[in-house]
């Protein structure tokens, strides 16, 4: 009996054949890709990079014999679009006329209704046997003032067309989330992938979400994404990983490279643990932390200082400080990853960091300061997300990390300014210095999880070598 | 609207044009358009929208080829694939199981000699017909089968 073959470079692991959009974290959100013969809606307001995202996988899927074809209707006219498409690097205009082919029914749809549509296809498949089919804006055609039934017919026609087909269609709108119950094709969309854009401070973010992926899992949520010269650069939400069978809390202790501080916490830090250093403006904690990702490095452990507050010269200037050379720390292991406070992404930032710990052998891992992501975040339980899991795949990977976070000057050694990030750290540290005494500095172990440590107050200073317990 | 073009690099060969297949389909885009490539190719066609209507056409026609979606009324694909191979008079006909269903081990079962699954995609279907009438002709020069 003859059997029907699959290509394997469109087959996803749970073995439905699927479309690549041409980028690999949009395939990721998606499971693998878009379902092949499948209808999709790309939905969200001008300026979202709905089109870019389109016309991105269109050029990712030039290969094989077959065409795809990019179809404009009532919204943008295709001048435009073609215009606008030649500023991105994935553009060839080889492509243009034999693989990929533009069209324009705006004057066919203002003129004869829907149902040209219809049959442009039905001729368009006869005669190019399109793999992908992009019609923009699919809403505009919403516009023609169609009877509600006529509407709903209009749809199953299509979408018996689209399906009849190995085609996988995509439907471009500025639809809002209300549509969705309100239009037919979001009933026979297989998939609806929504963009949007909000004002953060001086800037833009830009999110992506998958509403709906039949018979696919999917990874859920919103996940940033920011519009390069290569097109849609994503920042998938990261999730908590799932702790492997083999996974054990490490018991083995490292020294902070703080003279007294090993004392006070039992013999050093927990292999794979977080420690949360809080302290006012000038209390030492940068300097901590340094000695700390320092200490790593002489001993030889792969260590990554994420920064937000000293740029590259001063961090610099404060390594030669304590009395190393920082040449020779870079060279010796020390990276350093960073990202001005102005300018930063929280998206962005957490994805190079996760980059980094999966792909290298970091040891120790600082994060000066979280008070600054937390700034950058429009939304505070997104970020508390973002760390929670972030910590959490450190722990899975024996990663020893520490954060610091500014208290303000509202510090009474108590309780942390945002309690959330002492609750998802294992260690807590408190520098506090008296306000009648500037000259008196004291630091508190006020929790260490799974591990006996000193709860009193012990003064400490700072001097040549750094932070040192009295 | 596009221009038409020829659809195959290899037109049917004089032996193909003269095959006549049978389609048993019920969507009419897919009808339509199993027609349009299958007729590019060079082959006659004719159509049932049931199985028993199919089975009728079968008696009164004689096709090389019946290719058949399984979910059609009255008979499905499959029991009229089992009628066909049942029957002396047209066991002969080659039987192509073209379903938006996966039951290629059932359509094995039920005497198919191919299966494939929808969507269609005209050089799939056409590559298969093709193979399927040349085992057919070697079958029948051989003095094997019915």
């Amino acid at each position: 009996m003859i059997e029907q073959e699959m290509h394997e470079d469109t087959v996803a692991g749970d073995g439905f054949s699927r479309i690549r959009s041409g980028n690999p974290q949009a395939d990721e959100i998606l499971g693998g890709g878009f379902p092949c013969n499948s209808i999709n809606v790309l939905m969200g307001p001008p300026g979202t990079g709905k089109t870019i995202f389109a016309e991105g996988l269109l050029f990712h899927n030039v290969g094989d014999d077959r065409s795809q074809v990019y179809v404009t209707t009532l919204s943008e006219p295709l001048s435009k679009v073609v215009s606008y498409v030649q500023r991105f690097e994935f553009f060839d205009v080889n492509q243009l006329g034999t693989s990929i082919l533009y069209e324009d029914l705006g004057a066919a749809l203002s003129a004869q209704g829907p149902a040209v549509l219809i049959e442009w296809l039905r001729e368009t498949i006869k005669s190019r046997s399109p793999k992908i089919i992009v019609i923009d804006s699919f809403r505009a055609i919403h516009d023609l003032a169609m009877p509600n039934d006529d509407m709903r017919r209009f749809i199953s026609d299509l979408a018996g067309l689209l399906s009849a087909y190995d085609v996988t269609a995509f439907l471009l709108g500025e639809y809002t989330r209300d549509d969705i119950s309100r239009y037919p094709e979001f009933a026979v969309a297989d998939s609806i992938v929504e963009f949007a854009r909000q004002p953060l401070s001086t800037r833009d973010e830009r999110f992506l979400r998958v509403l709906k992926l039949r018979g696919s899992a999917y990874r859920e949520g919103q996940h940033a994404f920011r519009i390069t010269k290569a097109g849609l650069e994503l920042y998938p939400r990261l999730v908590a990983p799932r702790v492997p069978e083999t996974y054990e809390s490490l018991t083995q202790r490292l020294p902070t490279g703080v003279p007294g501080l090993d004392e006070l916490t039992g013999g050093g830090l927990l292999g794979g643990s977080t420690t949360l250093v809080v302290g006012m403006t000038g209390s030492g904690k940068t300097t901590l932390a340094l000695q700390f990702a320092l200490e790593g490095v002489e001993r030889g452990e792969r260590t990554l200082y994420v920064n937000f507050q000293e740029n590259p010269a001063q961090l610099r200037r404060a390594i030669g400080n304590l009395g190393k050379d920082p040449a020779v720390a870079v060279k010796n292991g020390f990276g350093v990853l960073y990202a001005s406070p102005v300018e930063l992404q929280i998206d962005s930032i957490v994805v190079e960091i996760f980059e980094a710990i999966k792909t290298g052998s970091i040891r120790r891992l600082v994060i000066d300061a979280v008070g600054d992501l937390a700034a950058a975040a429009s939304d505070a339980q997104r970020l508390h997300d973002y760390l929670y899991s972030l910590i959490q795949h450190f722990a899975v990977r024996g990663v020893t990390t520490m954060l610091t976070l500014e208290s303000g000057e509202g510090f009474t050694g108590t309780l942390p300014p945002d309690q959330r990030f002492s609750y998802m750290s294992d260690n807590l540290i408190y520098l506090d210095w008296s306000r009648e005494n500037v000259g008196h500095r004291t630091i508190r172990i006020v929790k260490m999880r799974g591990s006996a440590h000193e709860r009193g107050l012990h003064d400490y200073e700072i001097g040549a070598t750094g932070v040192r317990i009295a | 609207m596009p221009e038409l073009t020829p659809r195959f690099d290899h037109p049917a060969s004089s032996n193909e044009g003269s095959a006549i297949i049978l389609v048993v389909e019920r969507d009419p885009h897919i009808r339509e358009l199993e027609s349009y490539f299958l007729n590019e190719a060079g082959f006659t066609v004719d159509f049932a929208t049931d199985g028993l209507a199919a089975l009728e056409r079968a008696r009164e026609l004689r096709p090389d080829i019946i290719i058949t979606e399984v979910l059609v009324p009255k008979l499905d694909g499959l029991a009229l694939c089992r009628t066909v191979k049942a029957d002396p008079a047209l066991r002969g006909i080659v039987i192509l199981v073209f379903s938006i269903l996966a039951v290629q081990s059932r359509a094995d079962e039920a005497g198919a000699d191919a299966f494939l699954i929808k969507p269609l995609a005209e050089k799939r279907l056409v590559d298969t017909v093709r193979q399927l009438l040349l085992i057919r002709r070697a079958s029948n020069n051989s003095g094997v089968g019915a």
